[in-house]
């Protein structure tokens, strides 16, 4: 009994501390735009380093509670499969200039990622964001190092108590998968990356 | 609300109620490999759960909660279901294929009683059979670990981000089994 009195006391106290919950930001890949029937007949790369496949990101959430998430970790899966959209093939690459793994890949583009998000909710009783936001800056490459193309696209997505009680990461996975389609249109419209 | 969450974790944490795994979602290495080494498309079998550790398999705990496939309770159904998905996204599935992959899931145990590691270990035999004949016949096997927290509520969404890390790698494995590739032309 005394265990229980002293769980009833302590547990209520952790969760007024501000904690961080992790969760994952990255869009439901179903939901992303299928293959495009005619595809680029080329082969691309994408490039993100070690330093930032770990990166580890805290942003606020309801109640004074924080967020954290992997970001890079996250978008990698939505980031291969829109290449995979547009272009007939595409390597996750250990180093976006090494002449010689692009060689041996036969690599065109590299495709260099930088994502920040941002997150929020009034709730003061809920931790799941009800606003996020990714912004995707993406830089294209040739396989010299020299940048052919850049764009900046940003995914916002909002859900409240009722559409987020089933996924508290509801609405990071809307911004992610706004962020990705809209990136795909962006390298589909793009003559340089033909 | 507040209160609701908090009468609701006192109970989560005295009651042993049930938790629900996260799904599967697909790995971007996955995707390239069976992409590129793949060439023919290939059909899910059934994955069973071994029967003398049925129990201990399926039966998951987190601290004191059953930890539940989302795929009808069963963690065979879990790898069935996200080496389907692989596929799938791959563009490599049919379910018409001759090429079949079924398997059995040996081993399945997952620890996150720690306050700063969690652990989780998987075993798989996978089989593949061509119009009928057996071509691969291996038991494949990954351990896994994450950071853990003291804190349930920061812990659970931990190893369940975790415990989809496991069947991406072991499936990674699988994929990069050169006899597996081979197998399945």
């Amino acid at each position: 009994m005394k265990r229980i009195k002293l769980l009833l006391v302590v547990l209520p106290l952790l969760v007024m501390v501000g904690c961080a919950h992790p969760m994952v930001i990255s869009p439901r890949v179903e939901e992303l735009p299928v293959e495009n029937k005619v595809k680029v007949d080329k082969v691309v790369g994408y490039y993100i380093s070690a330093a930032n496949l770990a990166l580890n990101v805290e942003s606020p959430g309801g109640g004074g509670d924080r967020l954290a998430y992997h970001p890079y970790k996250d978008i990698e899966g939505a980031l291969s499969k829109i290449l995979f959209n547009i272009y007939k093939d595409v390597y996750k690459l250990k180093s976006k200039t090494d002449p010689k793994e692009l060689s041996e890949k036969k690599v065109t583009y590299v495709f260099v990622p930088k994502v920040s998000t941002t997150s929020s909710s009034p709730s003061p009783f809920t931790w799941p964001p009800t606003d996020f936001s990714v912004t995707l800056d993406v830089h294209a490459l040739d396989s010299s190092g020299k940048q052919l193309w850049s764009s900046e696209v940003r995914g916002e997505g909002h859900a409240e108590y009722e559409q987020f009680k089933d996924d508290f990461q509801l609405a990071a996975r809307l911004a992610s998968k706004d962020a990705f389609i809209k990136l795909q249109k962006e390298i589909e419209k793009s003559n340089a990356l033909r | 609300m507040r209160v609701i969450l908090l009468l609701f974790l006192c109970v989560l944490s005295l009651s042993g109620c049930a938790l629900q795994a996260e799904k599967y979602e697909i790995g971007a290495e996955n995707i390239q490999i069976l992409k590129r080494s793949l060439k023919s498309d290939v059909a899910v079998g059934k994955f069973a759960v071994d029967g003398k550790n049925k129990d201990k398999i399926n039966n998951l705990t987190f601290r004191g909660s059953t930890f539940v496939s989302p795929y009808n309770g069963s963690y065979g159904d879990y790898l069935q279901a996200a080496l389907t998905e692989d596929l799938k996204q791959a563009s490599r599935y049919s379910a018409k294929s001759a090429i079949k992959v079924s398997g059995v899931l040996l081993k399945n145990e997952f620890d996150a009683s720690g306050v700063s590691v969690g652990t989780a270990s998987i075993a798989a035999r996978i089989i593949v059979n061509n119009s009928g004949i057996e071509k691969y016949n291996k038991v494949v096997s990954y351990a896994h670990e994450w950071e853990s927290y003291f804190a349930a509520f920061s812990a659970l969404p931990a190893a369940k981000i975790a415990y989809v890390d496991v069947y991406r790698n072991l499936l990674k494995k699988i994929y990069s089994d050169k006899d597996f590739i081979n197998a399945c032309k």
